[in-house]
Parts: C-alpha cells; structure tokens; sequence
C-alpha cells in the first residue's frame, strides 16, 4: 500500500493499469488484410473559376485538425529539458536526457546532483508524444557529494512551484500535487511512466537501506501538473 | 507497411508489419490517422463520413495525427469550391483503421500521373536503444527510384506505390533520391534528423514530368520500453532512521482550492 505523504487530495482514485508486457497483439496475429485502396479518377483541369457548380456560400463549421506543410521545418521535434527547480527546497539541478540500463532499469545520472530526464517518456514541451507523462529521476545521495538534492523531495509540499527550463530556452511551470512513498515491490510504474496525464513526476529512493544489496527499499515520487492547464 | 506487392521493392531491411507490444504510441484504444495530400496543383475538401473535415487542403499539407475510434471511414476529396462530397474527385474510399494501429492514407500520382489514394501502416514497433526508424514512400509520377543516405544507395529501385524502412542510429542523414541506377538527383540532397523512439516517413511526391517532384516528411511516435525499477541512490545516506531527518509530513487536504488541483490529481487521461 502506497504511503501517502502529502496531497492536495484525500482521496485517490484506484487506477486501473494493464500489464506492461502483455504479449497479446492489439492487431490481429495474422497480417492485416488492407487491401491499397487505390481509386484512380481522371482528375481533369480544376479551373481557377470553379466551372462546375454554382457558388454557394453555406456556412460549415469544420472539426480542428492541425493541418501543416509536412516539410522538415515543421517535423515537431521538441527542445530537451535542461534544468530543473523546486525554488522552496533550493532545488536547481541540471537535467540530462537519459534511456534504460541494458539490465533494463532507468538509467541514471552518476552525480545525484543531475537529474536524468527519461528521453523516451513525456516532453513538457509536448511533441509527437503529446501528454505522455514527464519522468525526472535523481540519486537520493552519490559516493562523491553524499545526499543530493533530491533527497529533499520528501519535503516537498502540495502547491509547491516546479519550473522545468528546456534547451531552447523556454520554460514550463507546474504546481505539485502529491508526494508519494511507496515500497519498490509495488510502486506503480505503469502510472508513472505510460500515463497519459501531461504530469511531471519526479522519482528518486527513500525507506530502508539495504546494506547487502545496497538498495533502498521505496520510491519516493512527487506527482505535479501543469500550472497553466 | 502496404500489405500488397512490395516485389521490386528496395534493398534495405524491410520489417515486418504489425504491433509488438502494448499500444502506447496511439491512445489506448485508439487509432491514429494522419491525411497527406501529394497531388499538385490541386486544394481539396476532405470529407469523412459525409462531414467536412478538412477545408481547402493544399498540396504538401499534413493533417492530423488524429486519434480516432477504430472503424471504417468513408473518405472523399472534392474540389475545394465544393458545396458537398456528391461529385468527389477521389473516392469514396473505404479506409479500415484497427485498434492500436497508426496509418497515413496519401492522395498522390500514380507512375503514369493519375490521380489516386493509398492507405499506408506506419510501422510503430519499439526501436532499439538508441535508433530511430525511417520510412520512404515513393508517392510520385516517376519511374522507380534509388534512394540515397548520406552519399550512399541506401534503397534501390523503390517503384510507386512502394515502401522501404529501415532502424538506424539517431542522427540526421542527408537523404537524396535520384532515378533507379543513376546518380544525379532528382530530389534532395536534404537533410532528414531520424530521431529514437520515432518513424520519420519520408514521401517522394509530385509529378517529374511537370517538374513538381518533392519531398514531403512527417513523423510518428513508436511504441517505447518503460524501466522496469528505478534504483535511484547508492549510500543508504537517506534511510529512514538513519537520523536522516523525517521531514515534514504533510497529511490531508492541502487547501491548494485556489490552483484548482484537486480534482485534475486522480485523473488519468485515457
């Protein structure tokens, strides 16, 4: 059971999540069965004037679909993230895109004070993965500068300010609205990482220590939406 | 991929169609479609369904992607000045869009310049770490083509209305097309960034005989790995009860009423 630290909430709605590594196809198994609707009309000369028809004004309102030249100026690649800031907890941490482990874990930053940016998740920009949740993620502490920033996240309270600047200068606000801490075994990382809320989450470790294996026992996850949404 | 004759199709790795995994890259229980319009000289209307759904549609535009129900959608395209799809100038043509699947259906030239459509499936499959996936589709009125990438022939003799693709290392390459065996371009040389975890589609469209030959790009999100944990420190610096400081626990309903919070938190968009 997740341990609720703080939200703007009391009540937290149960999520249903679907297995991550389902092995049923969406698709049918066999190949799909379209068949190249190919129409060919003579298209004719299309005149200036609009021969053919009279002109008839009716008013027709028209569904928005973004509609652009499809040349490579406007491919939709958005900027990466580059910092990170939680002003009340001093937090102002470079950001670096990263993947997974070959272990097939997050990777992360070496240095806790730099914060890993999960590339194939969620811009805050937005782009072609539209409101795919943004992941942060950060060492909780490092051989080198002991606790990191992120170790502050635990305090992190509902309504605290996140700014997420991005390369090309532009920046995103959003506003926290929970912090959980969770044990590992059952963090729902499903949530986190393939929602599709436009949330930030920023991820980091807490509870037990582990000596063994050298592992803490939980996630500790702060969940924050857009300011402006 | 076109599930019909790819014989004559380029060199190059072709992959297979077809979903692996979850659908994440289309919304759950979706489908996703995005429209090209490849006929010069021409602005349509695009009827969906009997509804006007895109207005005076030019030549090299995109619309879309559009998350839609999956179905079978009845498309026209007409002339832009017309007052309803009754006189379309293609179709109506029956477009079958599945669950989980991401399409983009082209209004191009045939290789003798006849005007017609094609539904193509956007290969949305997981790339590997580090790779992105490319696309082209020879979508103009010219003989089958070789396309280049980065000076060399990465494709041979790609006809219309084919396809190739193929996963390659994240970087822009600069892409070029020129008639099958020889080497002058007709197209390009462009630069085209193949990015991970995306399809960038590439379309040769256009008339080489009206010298309108061009190249169009769009690009689509493909389905991704998740992590399976994130191990995220290495001291145990921060145990509780350590002596690492508890923190402030906040419990209950922070009255952050004024952000309007409360209700957005436990929604999860599907």
């Amino acid at each position: 059971m997740p341990r609720l630290i703080a939200a703007a909430t009391v009540a937290l709605t149960a999520v249903a999540v679907s297995a991550c590594a389902a092995a049923s196809p969406v698709a049918p198994a066999s190949e799909p069965t379209q068949a190249p609707v190919s129409v060919a009309r003579d298209v004719g000369p299309i005149t200036a004037g609009g021969a053919a028809g009279p002109a008839v004004e009716v008013p027709r309102s028209v569904p928005d679909v973004p509609v652009a030249p499809a040349t490579v100026d406007s491919l939709d690649i958005p900027p990466d993230p580059s910092r990170l800031r939680l002003d009340r907890l001093g937090i102002d941490m470079r950001v670096d895109p990263v993947g997974l482990e070959a272990d097939g874990e997050m990777e992360l930053p070496r240095s806790a004070a730099t914060v890993g940016w999960y590339r194939l998740g969620g811009n805050p920009a937005g782009g072609p993965r539209g409101d795919e949740n943004v992941v942060l993620a950060a060492h909780v502490d490092d051989a080198e500068i002991g606790l990191g920033p992120f170790a502050a996240l635990r305090e992190a309270r509902p309504g605290d300010r996140v700014g997420v600047a991005l390369e090309d200068g532009s920046r995103v606000a959003y506003v926290v609205d929970r912090i959980e801490q969770t044990s590992k075994r059952e963090v729902d990382l499903e949530r986190v990482f393939r929602a599709r809320e436009g949330a930030l989450v920023l991820v980091t470790c807490g509870g037990r220590w582990d000596a063994d294996v050298r592992h803490y026992s939980d996630n500790v996850l702060v969940w924050a939406y857009p300011e402006d949404a | 991929m076109r599930t019909s004759i790819l014989a004559g199709a380029a060199a190059g790795t072709l992959l297979a169609a077809g979903v692996a995994g979850p659908a994440l890259a289309v919304d759950d229980g979706m489908t996703e479609l995005s429209v090209l319009h490849g006929i010069p000289d021409l602005t349509v209307d695009v009827y969906v369904n009997g509804d006007l759904t895109l207005d005076d549609f030019a030549p090299g535009d995109l619309a879309g992607p559009l998350s839609l129900d999956p179905g079978t959608y009845s498309v026209a395209i007409t002339a832009s000045d017309a007052a309803d799809d009754s006189d379309p100038v293609l179709g109506p043509i029956d477009l079958p869009l599945e669950e989980g699947m991401s399409y983009t259906a082209v209004a191009h030239l045939d290789e003798g310049g006849e005007a017609t459509a094609n539904l193509f499936t956007n290969d949305i499959s997981e790339t590997a770490s580090g790779e992105g996936r490319l696309t082209v589709r020879h979508t103009a009125a010219a003989p089958a083509v070789d396309v280049w990438a980065n000076g060399e022939v990465a494709f041979e003799s790609l006809a219309n209305p084919d396809e190739v693709m193929a996963d390659l290392p994240a970087a822009t390459y600069e892409a070029a097309v020129s008639v099958a065996g020889e080497t002058d371009p007709v197209l390009g040389p462009t630069d085209v960034p193949v990015e991970e975890g995306m399809n960038t589609i590439v379309y040769a469209w256009g008339s080489a005989e009206d010298g309108t030959l061009a190249v169009a790009v769009q690009s689509v999100a493909t389905h991704t790995g998740m992590p399976s944990a994130v191990s995220a420190g290495t001291q145990g610096l921060a145990a509780e009860g350590s002596g690492f400081p508890a923190g402030l626990v906040v419990v209950g309903a922070a009255m952050v009423a004024a952000a309007g919070l409360a209700t957005r938190a436990v929604l999860v968009r599907r």
